[in-house]
């Protein structure tokens, strides 16, 4: 064997994100992208656009991270849901500069506008204002002194500002005013055409520029202070102070005990200054010297600007224009190091997170250094410049906002643990709790402390632990129904398997279904308490959780924002093939399950039963349960997450779903083969105007269905559920104006086309006509729910000839043509009775040919050949109806409201309380629900919780399910089995079968 | 009294953009300045000059003409095609009598060298031939016009070493021989009995701009400690680009980097947030790299008390 010719140079190593050293969990976008869906649109005015939407500041809390945007404008995210929150107005220029006052929850934001905003985070209201001195420019930089309670302001006009925060209400109100009023400038004020100038300082504010009136504002502040000149120290660099650092000379940033606190300035003018602060006076106690060295790494000349510093451990990190990072030593004040990038990029942000240096650069590169200052690698940002960098400190995330408007969150546990910091590993590893630790009460203990200790920490590790695990499911393309990708199914079942296992399952295997279909992955959870586990599994009651794992195709992949097999996080949303059908809420009830088992508060056993042909008629499904039954025991609840909310925002509750009965037909000629129809056309029978004979008589042209009979059976729709459905239908228009599922009723084009014509017909009373549309759209959408949910249909899918020559050659009479078609049947129709309808009504249609063809043949027309039907009809699915009265439903509803009350609490107080969850039905079929139903009867009953949102695109392009739906439903999911057992007590006690159909 | 505006950017700005198209550009301010300290002339109407740099370390090109620039058509047509980097502009009101001609238009070159100024040395006359005699030979020669304006920059060129020989110098080494340019100034002037606090006082405005072409110097400067000295805005950003098609431009901060540096005697827009005032008596330097710096001129006229106004 020939080896392989070395390679001459080497190559640039790849960035950490793209050899998975570094995950990135999300990219939100301060930049409301066109491509967006109305979903998106709706959660707030995101009107900065691309030129526009850099994000030039970050600063983070508990619950939100910040992102100062270049129009001004700070966006709220929930670090959690990765939701835009908030955005803060009040900033008429970018905002540059933000830190936070942790002990007093105030976010400090400065502006291009010469302005600091103080802002109160948990409120997210303005506090107040603050001035900085005269003609400052822009404030580059902030530093909060918890020590001295001051903050500290970077200007651009060479100074450094301190603002009294403690003292703030020393001078008076009135003097203050006074001082902003004096301020005004001739050339702008005077130019602006709205010079309402008044001394009120309210209006003041708004009147200052015509911008400030532009766009919502928050609660206008009620207080003003000014930086007054005593506590600006002018001319401190002699240029942009791009960077304000405070920390000790040991270089702790908390500020160890009895170590004095250093403020470090750096500027355009290539200076790193140390001053003290005395009180609110700055006193400049040296600088690095710089020049002296300038030969020293490579002839740097004097010319570089200083951007971003950065303190850890004694040392003083320094990220300058060139691309450069100094390395100080501030024991020495010495010079030790230079760390060169590959570029040439100003390295505008560095921050150091466990130990590791991180410098963001405008090559839009992260650049990764160690505690030993190797290079660890590199995070490739795109283009884009990264403007901001910020970390919590507890935890292994890095986030990084650049110049195209995008904040990025970079999971960095992986750099971490190749450091070997054990004990951060270990911390990560907090969901696995050790199997063989199988004494209940010891592992309650040990669960109390760990959820007192790191709370919120471990519940973001576990989160994270889950999405991590999606993204590696969603690469494996588990498309059933394609023989090429069956080994891709395989492998996704054996990772659920493998999984189920990890997570602690005391079973989980993979079992084989029919020949060439994919296996079925069972996985179970005993009870915490082993009273709960002392019969034999064949007779233990058991809870059925029901999902599957293989997806739809990709379809057209060039529809595809990213990768589908690739999962991408986005604004709050995760994309991919199966993230929301149903990949990820698999996982939500696994991960929901696998917890409480772990914490000891599982109270019934549950079994998981993950099919892999759901999106293939659910194929060998009912053989292989059936087969075996006993490892499921008596199932008392099954619980599948395979539908979708009815709008973006109202949690929803599924209670009922159509059957459906799918049917082929192909009338052949027996002539066998298409003849010319100059030559043979009159003597041969039609096949395909028989064909349409018959789909012509299916339905009228209204759209009713013909089959006699086919409508004894529907339900009539009783008046409690038409209030019902009216109450829900104004609930989505009143709180869903964003759904496509109203837009589009509102949208449609037969609905506008009547809407004008009304408005049209009423001229000129425009008063009535917000009124006339209303109701007009309400009208539509609730016939079009009743249409989807309660009546049947019936739906020609396709139609064909026999070959392919009578397909496109406009003059050959085809031998065969065929159709198929379905019908979605409801209650209380029966699936075989409206498939034996079907089937009559056909084959009397067709005889009814035959006869009349006989009729014209003994009239002397006689024909060369002759017809015959060929029909199959097979019932798919029985429809679905659960009764929202039940134990069962008024649990799984609690569990809804309860987990969502604190999202919709400010929205809609009381009214949510009965609106939330919907009770909503589903137009489609889930074969696998009723018939699991009926198999586990008489005591198991099917609870259809939905994630995901109505604008989820399941099986069509870009895929998604929101962050916070998924989270959510997993605590769902937990909230509505910790008490499954009292809630199915009573009916179990009593042994009877219903379960309320 | 006159009005001028210099830029300096890492990439290419079409003229238009800066000359006729802004707000308040310097065509604008040429009949409608707001600014004005000196009213005998209440229009810059004597002329105007443009001067551009193709690329560093080459000499740039000037065109000036005695037409009002608002009337010039050749300055419009330019505008609309000429891109530059680093470019001078200027628009003339002139004072002390000096004639109305091309040569007395801003700004001048001298080698690699480009100079403007607005505002006027005081009592000039009264220094003008012992600034001459203090001369070289060939700067004394270079002198085209009769303005103090241009024998200001002749004193600057004597500040300098091979003046006209060399491509480049460093922005410290233009920073001081402004410096030295400012001092010998005054102390002519002092000499010459011209500040005099009893005697016939007569002011002097010394904005000045300087460039190689690929640093700039300038300052705000009067000969007072008390009053504020003639307007100088600076603006930076990372582009310096229309909003709107109806003249409302922007300075977009869309990083933390100096991308494009304006210095001009108004602000070229009504963006209050986008301009900054340069304090009275305060130098300020574009180096290579676009950083910007600001030096106070700590000399006999230094206050750090003087009344700061955003304007």
């Amino acid at each position: 064997m020939q080896a392989a010719p070395q390679s001459r140079h080497i190559a640039p190593p790849p960035p950490l994100n793209q050899i998975g050293q570094v995950r990135c969990l999300q990219t939100l976008s301060q930049v409301l992208d066109s491509t967006h869906y109305t979903g998106e649109a709706g959660e707030g005015e995101r009107d900065d656009d691309k030129r526009n939407g850099s994000v030039l500041s970050m600063a983070l809390d508990d619950e939100h991270v910040f992102s100062g945007s270049q129009r001004g404008h700070i966006y709220v995210w929930g670090r959690d849901t990765f939701r835009l929150e908030r955005i803060l107005y009040g900033h008429t220029a970018g905002c540059l500069a933000m830190t936070l006052d942790e002990a007093r929850g105030v976010l400090y934001s400065g502006g291009g506008d010469g302005k600091v905003r103080a802002w109160d985070v948990r409120t997210l209201q303005c506090l107040y204002v603050i001035y900085a001195g005269v003609n400052s420019g822009a404030i580059l930089s902030l530093a909060y002194s918890r020590a001295h309670d001051v903050l500290v302001l970077g200007c651009q006009n060479t100074s450094i500002q301190v603002f009294d925060v403690a003292n703030k209400d020393s001078v008076s109100r009135e003097e203050r005013l006074k001082e902003i009023a004096a301020r005004r400038s001739g050339f702008f004020d005077s130019a602006a055409s709205a010079s309402k100038f008044v001394s009120c300082a309210s209006s003041h504010a708004r009147a200052l520029s015509p911008a400030d009136s532009a766009g919502p504002t928050n609660e206008p502040a009620e207080e003003y202070y000014v930086v007054f000149g005593h506590t600006i120290t002018l001319y401190a660099h002699s240029g942009y102070v791009y960077s304000t650092l405070l920390s000790s000379l040991s270089g702790n940033s908390t500020g160890a005990i009895g170590e004095e606190e250093i403020l470090f300035s750096a500027a355009s003018d290539g200076d790193i200054k140390l001053w003290r602060l005395n009180g609110v006076a700055l006193e400049n106690i040296g600088s690095l010297d710089r020049s002296g060295m300038s030969d020293s790494y490579g002839g740097e000349d004097e010319d570089v600007c200083i951007h971003s510093l950065a303190v850890d451990d004694g040392l003083l990190f320094a990220g300058l224009q060139s691309g450069k990072i100094e390395v100080w030593d501030l024991e020495t004040m010495q010079r030790i190091r230079v760390l060169a990038g590959n570029s040439s990029a100003n390295v505008f942000s560095l921050m150091v997170h466990s130990h590791c240096l991180y410098s963001g650069a405008a090559d839009g590169t992260v650049r990764v250094w160690g505690a030993d200052l190797q290079s660890l690698g590199w995070i490739s940002c795109g283009s884009d410049s990264v403007l901001a960098l910020v970390a919590p400190k507890d935890d292994d995330l890095l986030i990084g906002g650049t110049d195209d408007g995008s904040i990025s969150f970079w999971d960095t546990s992986a750099i971490v643990a190749s450091l070997g910091d054990a004990a951060r590993v270990s911390a990560l590893g907090v969901y696995n709790v050790p199997k063989d630790n199988n004494s209940h009460q010891q592992a309650q203990q040990a669960q109390a402390q760990l959820v007192q200790e790191q709370g919120i920490q471990r519940r973001r590790h576990r989160g994270r632990r889950m999405l991590q695990a999606l993204g590696q499911w969603i690469q494996l393309k588990s498309v059933s129904g394609v023989p090429e990708l069956q080994s891709e199914c395989r492998r996704a079942a054996r990772f659920l398997k493998d999984l189920m296992r990890q997570l602690g399952a005391v079973d989980a295997r993979l079992i084989s279904s029919t020949p060439s279909s994919n296996p079925l992955v069972y996985g179970r959870f005993d009870a915490s308490l082993p009273a709960a586990n002392a019969l034999p599994l064949a007779q233990r009651p058991t809870v059925f959780i029901y999902g599957h794992y293989d997806v739809m195709p990709a379809g057209d992949e060039a529809l595809w924002r990213t990768d589908p097999f690739e999962m991408v996080g986005r604004n709050g949303y995760l994309y991919g093939r199966g993230v929301s059908d149903d990949k990820g809420p698999v996982l939500a009830a696994l991960f929901a399950i696998s917890e409480m088992a772990a914490s000891g508060q599982l109270p019934m056993t549950v079994v998981f039963c993950i099919e892999g042909e759901e999106e293939n008629r659910s194929v060998g499904l009912h053989e292989t349960i059936e087969e075996h039954r006993e490892l499921f025991g008596v199932p008392r609840l099954i619980l599948l997450s395979l539908s979708y909310w009815l709008g973006e925002s109202t949690p929803c509750l599924t209670y009922g779903m159509r059957g459906s009965i799918a049917a082929n037909m192909r009338i052949e000629s027996t002539r066998k083969a298409d003849v010319h129809a100059g030559v043979w056309g009159g003597a041969v029978n039609e096949p395909l105007i028989s064909l349409s004979y018959i789909l012509s008589h299916l339905s009228d042209p209204s759209g009713r269905i013909q089959i006699p009979g086919f409508h004894d059976d529907v339900r009539p729709v009783s008046e409690k559920e038409e209030a019902a459905m009216r109450d829900l239908v104004q609930w989505i228009t009143d709180k869903e104006a964003h759904a496509p599922l109203v837009t589009r009723t509102v949208l449609s084009p037969i609905s506008a086309d009547s809407v004008d014509l009304e408005l049209g017909t009423e001229g000129l009373e425009r008063s009535q006509s917000p009124l006339v549309v209303d109701h007009r759209a309400k009208t539509d959408l609730y016939n079009q729910l009743m249409q989807r949910w309660r009546f049947p249909t019936l739906t020609v899918h396709h139609m064909d000839v026999s070959t392919v020559a009578a397909r496109s050659n406009t003059t050959l009479v085809p031998a065969a043509a065929q159709a198929s078609l379905s019908v979605r049947v409801v209650p209380d129709q029966s699936l075989e009775d409206i498939a034996e309808k079907l089937r009559t009504y056909i084959e009397q249609l067709f005889d009814n040919i035959k006869a009349q063809r006989r009729q014209s043949g003994a009239d002397g027309q006689a024909l060369l050949d002759d017809l015959k039907l060929h029909l199959d009809v097979h019932p798919n699915a029985q429809w679905w109806l659960a009764d929202p009265e039940t134990p069962v439903y008024k649990a799984a509803a609690k569990a809804i409201h309860d987990e969502w009350r604190d999202a919709l609490a400010d929205v809609d107080g009381n009214d949510s309380k009965t609106h939330v969850p919907l009770l909503i039905r589903e137009g489609g079929s889930i074969p696998a629900v009723p018939w699991l139903e009926s198999f586990f009867a008489p005591h198991a009953v099917a609870v259809n919780l939905p994630m995901g949102q109505s604008s989820d695109n399941a099986h069509l392009d870009n895929e998604r399910i929101s962050l916070e739906n998924l989270m959510r439903g997993r605590q769902i999911i937990q909230r509505l089995i910790k008490d499954i057992d009292q809630v199915l007590q009573p009916t179990h006690g009593l042994g009877d079968a219903s379960s309320g159909s | 009294m006159c009005r001028f505006l210099l830029y300096k950017s890492n990439s290419p700005i079409l003229l238009a953009d800066l000359l006729t198209r802004p707000a308040h550009s310097i065509i604008m301010q040429s009949f409608n300045d707001k600014l004005r300290l000196d009213n005998r002339q209440p229009v810059n109407g004597d002329g105007f000059g443009i001067g551009w740099f193709d690329e560093p370390g080459t000499q740039g090109c000037i065109f000036t003409s005695t037409l009002p620039a608002w009337s010039n058509l050749n300055l419009q047509r330019l505008a609309e095609k000429v891109k530059s980097a680093l470019v001078f502009a200027h628009v003339r009101a002139t004072t002390g009598g000096t004639a109305t001609a091309e040569s007395n238009c801003h700004p001048w070159q001298y080698g690699n060298l480009m100079w403007m100024h607005n505002g006027n040395i005081g009592g000039f006359r009264r220094i003008k031939r012992r600034l001459l005699s203090a001369l070289n030979e060939e700067i004394f020669l270079s002198i085209q016009g009769t303005t103090d304006s241009e024998h200001a920059f002749a004193l600057f060129l004597s500040m300098l070493e091979n003046p006209k020989g060399r491509a480049d110098f460093s922005y410290q080494e233009l920073h001081q021989a402004m410096l030295r340019t400012i001092a010998q100034l005054n102390e002519w002037l002092d000499e010459a009995g011209v500040t005099d606090e009893d005697g016939d006082h007569e002011l002097s405005l010394l904005n000045f701009a300087v460039t190689d072409g690929q640093s700039v110097v300038c300052t705000r400067y009067i000969t007072s400690s008390e009053l504020p000295a003639a307007s100088l805005f600076y603006s930076s950003g990372s582009e310096f680009r229309p909003e709107t098609d109806s003249g409302s431009y922007r300075m977009a901060k869309a990083n933390k980097r100096e991308d494009v540096v304006v210095v001009a005697s108004e602000p070229l827009t009504y963006e209050k947030s986008d301009w900054l005032a340069i304090p009275t008596n305060v130098l300020l330097v574009i180096t290579p790299k676009l950083n910007v710096h600001l030096y106070p001129i700590r000399d006999k006229y230094w206050n750090p008390h003087r009344f700061h106004t955003t304007s």
